[in-house]
């Protein structure tokens, strides 16, 4: 592929419609190119084929003909695997399969809005910490640095100890743990991206402060935000899961993973099955977002965007 | 210092930038770098300037300063008449449409997520000019004009070569219509045979579009060829000026004189090449009196240690900042040799290996 | 495909008073990249006698880095493959010799000098102790001996207030300080030959000449010879005695230096000569610029290699032509120098 600097071609006989289409390419077009690298490894396509499992599930279970997961039949409790109960029956005579896709569901939910939450909040003030400095940078990353202090999971039920329970705190809770981690990696790509010469570049054509924060540093810090929000996937996952073991997650009647498995553990020498499906479900979907993880990671490092 | 011919478009007095350090507490406070310690110049529609100097100088701050990317603690830079130093907001902002600045690393200047295309588009969008359709037809006409090929629109930084990396640069800085290009050592990152290249290039817009070019640079030999005058800095302050030629045929200032014979000159006869004593001091602490004296090989005990010299106009057009810069001239003050003595060497003999 | 075959030995390129002490011949490097493989170097050959220096110059991509990092064995791409007829040493082999063979010469036969001395040198050891390093490794000094040695040369080679300076660290130094520094710990053991990749090319023209200046006399000093690699043909010209011009990956001409600098007798040497303003000419104008660009080196065309930029281009030259002869001890591989010859041998 040669290029010649000196070629000139003439303005007039290029095209209207040419490069430039493709050139300034929309947010999506620009990643499509990742996502294919994304899936080209064996980790990569069973990552992106478990997380597509778990997704359909949780939103088209509703379509499969399963008995209703609230449905209670107490002439049928605690029995196991059977042809009209996949997985049996919980101390209500509840289908638990149908109780596990729900609760994939509802996982999947909290996981994504917390998600959102903490990715929108962190972003944003860590590149307003990285870019204004000076004691605008301290206070903010003070204030950070004392959540990030506490291990995760005693923030959160402390959170959800203050602001009560159910899908809606726990999302609360979820997001305070994950604001800071998201605040932190960007603020600190946001760092060595600002001294850079092309920043220098934008205040010298007459960037204004928003223009550099969100057209060029935020765009330059994408590969570190995907990796936190793979690993913050995986991690808000099992703190559902933990906040619902210990009750103070999602709430009964509402079937969660986590409340099933806490449940499940009264009946463990009884109804051993019962904690089989949940636990199972937990573990695959975590380590189906580890594995995604990876990858994300792996193909930010190697171009580094 | 008047400008050689017309108006001066762009002209700077007294420009002073200060560092300070924050770690280092003094008894008497902060401890102060100054970076750029009273500046004076002129340039003039068409010309161009260059600033010469090694590094630490100050002559990338200086460069910096005038285009409001480092904080000023004193002086006046005037554009076409406006106090740059003194704009804010929206009015500064206008005025950044008149002075643009090529910077010294092509690949580190762009973002290297916007295609080539994006990056030559900015200017226009910041400063809301023009239609989308409007806008892509300048960046076609930039494109063309600094000869890239139009195919490479659609390209990643990292999917050029250097030379074509920075005439993106230069077709960006193009896009809003300066009347000034401030160029930092526009050329030390490329390869010989591209520095000839966008020379030429920089040669040729300066002619179809008239700007003025403020060169940074510490090669002297792409300077004298370039530039039609030139300004020597050292350690914050010009130590000579005048017309590039004539500078450089026959420098005044000691150190002017020190850095030319360091260029190599394989034409010349055998090298009486000055060879400076010591060490560049640091810009936080510089020596009393005349900076340049520690190294000087014509520092004399009378003046140099103690006063600090002013630049005085020693022919039309020529100013030297120096206190012996006459008598250096007429040979009454001859510059001391120094040669290396390695035979301290031989001492100890050589124990083969095993 | 076929290698063109090896340029015949030159004795007439070599200069005569010297011995050779080393010797290198048909050396290649590649290596395999996600783009296909790299010819970084292929099949060089040269001689640097004993005390000569040597210079190599060469734009991004020529392969001079390469060149020098093969013949001291500090490639360590993964995957990356030195090949070579004939790298001697002082008449030894040098390929035949183990990892560890190879490494007990290095500093005393043979010593290598960076470009960035800030990467090349401990930041957490101070410079009398790395000095000091090099000669304990080489001779059975005690720590008090190898440091005051250390403090001595330091002396020798111009860094001023040596002792004191012999206990900082390589951050507090400036840039050609530090590259004295390097330079110190290289020659340290004596060497015969000095390896340099660029070593003046971040430092002040000031700076420089002060560097070259040393590196002369140190040769003067100790016989020791020098490959000198730069991009800066002009520089090579003042203080080596020969000068090798490399393009994508070849040895294309070699010559004594003033004479490769008066008269150039490979095209592309022209070229590059012509782009360089000289200090002393006329002013202003536009200078002679080679159009287009380095081939890339995943893909070099099978004959000459600037045959494609070259304005003497020929249909012969889709074959890579041997050295030529220029003028006695300075020879280019063009097919233009054979003007007026029969070209039907080969």
């Amino acid at each position: 592929m040669k290029m010649t600097s000196d070629s000139l071609t003439r303005p007039e006989s290029a095209p209207l419609v040419d490069d430039f289409g493709a050139a300034s390419g929309s947010v999506l077009s620009k990643m499509v190119a990742p996502m294919r690298r994304l899936v080209s490894s064996r980790k990569g396509k069973a990552a992106a084929a478990g997380l597509a499992v778990y997704v359909v599930i949780g939103l088209g279970w509703r379509l499969l003909p399963l008995p209703a997961p609230d449905y209670i039949d107490q002439t049928v409790r605690l029995r196991g695997p059977s042809a009209g109960h996949l997985l049996g029956t919980d101390e209500f005579g509840r289908d638990i399969l149908s109780r596990i896709f729900d609760g994939i569901g509802i996982t999947l939910g909290v996981s994504a809005i917390s998600i959102s939450v903490a990715l929108v909040i962190g972003v944003s003030t860590g590149i307003f910490a990285a870019y204004s400095g000076g004691w605008v940078d301290a206070v903010l990353m003070r204030a950070y640095d004392a959540l990030l202090a506490m291990p995760d999971m005693i923030l959160a039920i402390a959170v959800a100890a203050i602001i009560g329970t159910g899908a809606r705190d726990a999302i609360v809770a979820l997001a305070v743990v994950g604001t800071p981690q998201f605040a932190r990696i960007v603020r600190s790509s946001c760092l060595s991206e600002l001294p850079k010469t092309y920043i220098e570049a934008s205040v010298s054509l007459g960037g204004s402060r928003a223009r550099i924060m969100f057209r060029h540093l935020l765009p330059n810090s994408v590969g570190p935000i995907a990796v936190q929000t793979a690993i913050f996937g995986a991690f808000s996952v099992l703190m559902l899961a933990g906040l619902s073991f210990l009750g103070l997650g999602v709430q009964p009647p509402a079937p969660s993973l986590g409340g099933m498995l806490s449940t499940a553990r009264q009946y463990l020498a009884t109804a051993p099955w019962y904690a089989v499906g949940p636990g199972l479900a937990i573990a695959l979907l975590v380590l189906t977002l580890n594995a995604l993880a990876d990858c994300v990671r792996d193909i930010t490092d190697r171009r580094g965007r | 210092m008047t400008a050689s011919s017309g108006q001066a478009l762009l002209s700077v007095r007294d420009l002073r930038v200060h560092f300070t350090h924050a770690a280092l507490l003094n008894v008497r406070g902060r401890a102060k770098t100054r970076a750029v310690d009273g500046l004076d110049l002129d340039l003039s529609r068409g010309e161009t300037l260059a600033l010469v100097g090694e590094s630490g100088c100050g002559k990338s701050t200086t460069g910096r300063a005038i285009l409001r990317l480092v904080p000023a603690a004193g002086g006046q830079v005037t554009l076409d008449g406006v106090d740059v130093l003194a704009l804010r907001g929206a009015r500064l902002r206008e005025a950044r449409r008149d002075m643009q600045m090529v910077f010294q690393d092509p690949l580190g200047s762009l973002d290297r997520r916007m295609t080539v295309a994006e990056s030559i588009e900015e200017p226009l969008v910041i400063h809301k000019l023009g239609t989308p359709r409007e806008r892509r037809r300048r960046v076609r006409e930039l494109i063309g004009r600094v000869q890239l090929d139009s195919k490479l629109a659609g390209r990643l930084p990292h999917e050029l070569s250097g030379g074509q990396r920075q005439r993106v640069a230069i077709a960006r800085a193009l896009a809003l219509e300066p009347k000034l290009l401030i160029l930092d050592e526009p050329l030390s990152a490329l390869d010989v045979s591209v520095q000839a290249q966008i020379v030429n290039l920089l040669l040729d817009l300066q002619s179809e579009l008239g700007l003025a070019y403020l060169l940074i640079s510490h090669d002297l030999r792409m300077v004298q060829h370039v530039a039609q005058r030139i300004c020597v800095m050292y350690l914050g302050k010009i130590v000579e000026s005048g017309p590039a030629q004539r500078v450089c045929d026959s420098p005044r200032h000691p150190y002017t004189e020190a850095l030319l014979s360091a260029v190599p000159n394989p034409t010349g006869g055998a090298s009486d090449r000055i060879v400076l004593q010591g060490e560049l001091p640091s810009p936080a602490h510089p020596p009393s009196g005349c900076t340049f004296h520690t190294r000087c090989p014509y520092t004399q005990p009378v003046s140099c240690r103690t006063e600090v010299p002013s630049l005085e106009q020693a022919e039309t057009g020529r100013w030297v900042s120096c206190h012996w810069h006459r008598e250096i001239r007429s040979g009454t003050i001859k510059a001391a040799k120094r040669k290396i003595d390695l035979k301290g060497l031989e001492g100890i003999s050589h124990e083969g290996v095993a | 495909m076929t290698a063109p075959p090896l340029p015949p030995p030159l004795p007439s390129a070599s200069t005569s008073a010297r011995e050779t002490l080393l010797d290198v011949a048909g050396l290649s490097v590649s290596f395999p990249t996600p783009d296909g493989s790299v010819r970084a170097v292929v099949d060089a050959s040269f001689e640097v006698g004993r005390g000569e220096i040597l210079g190599i110059v060469g734009e991004s991509g020529s392969g001079k880095t390469t060149l020098l990092m093969a013949v001291a064995r500090l490639l360590d791409a993964p995957g990356v493959r030195v090949e070579a007829e004939r790298v001697c040493l002082g008449g030894r082999e040098l390929q035949a010799l183990s990892d560890r063979e190879f490494h007990r010469l290095r500093g005393a036969e043979l010593s290598v000098v960076f470009q960035d001395a800030t990467s090349a040198l401990n930041p957490t050891a101070t410079i009398g102790r790395q000095i000091g390093e090099t000669l304990r490794a080489h001779r059975s000094v005690s720590r008090k001996a190898a440091t005051a040695e250390a403090v001595r040369l330091l002396e020798l080679l111009g860094v001023p207030d040596a002792a004191r300076r012999s206990d900082s660290y390589a951050h507090e130094l400036s840039g050609g300080l530090r590259q004295r520094v390097m330079i110190a710990s290289a020659i340290a053991a004596r060497p015969s030959l000095l390896l340099a990749d660029e070593p003046t090319t971040a430092l002040d023209v000031t700076v420089q000449a002060g560097v070259v200046d040393l590196v002369v006399g140190l040769r003067d000093a100790l016989n020791m010879a020098v490959v000198w690699i730069s991009h800066d043909l002009p520089l090579l010209a003042t203080f080596a005695d020969r000068v090798a011009v490399m393009y994508a990956g070849r040895i294309i001409e070699v010559g004594p230096s003033q004479r490769v600098f008066d008269t150039p007798g490979h095209p592309y040497t022209v070229g590059l000569l012509e782009s360089i303003p000289q200090v002393k000419s006329a002013a202003g104008g536009r200078l002679t610029a080679m159009p287009g660009s380095l081939p890339s080196p995943t893909d070099y065309p099978t004959g000459c290699p600037f045959a494609d930029r070259c304005a003497f281009r020929m249909d012969v030259c889709a074959e890579m032509p041997t050295f030529r002869s220029v003028a006695p001890g300075h020879v280019a591989a063009c097919w233009l120098l054979d003007e007026g010859r029969d070209s039907g041998d080969r």
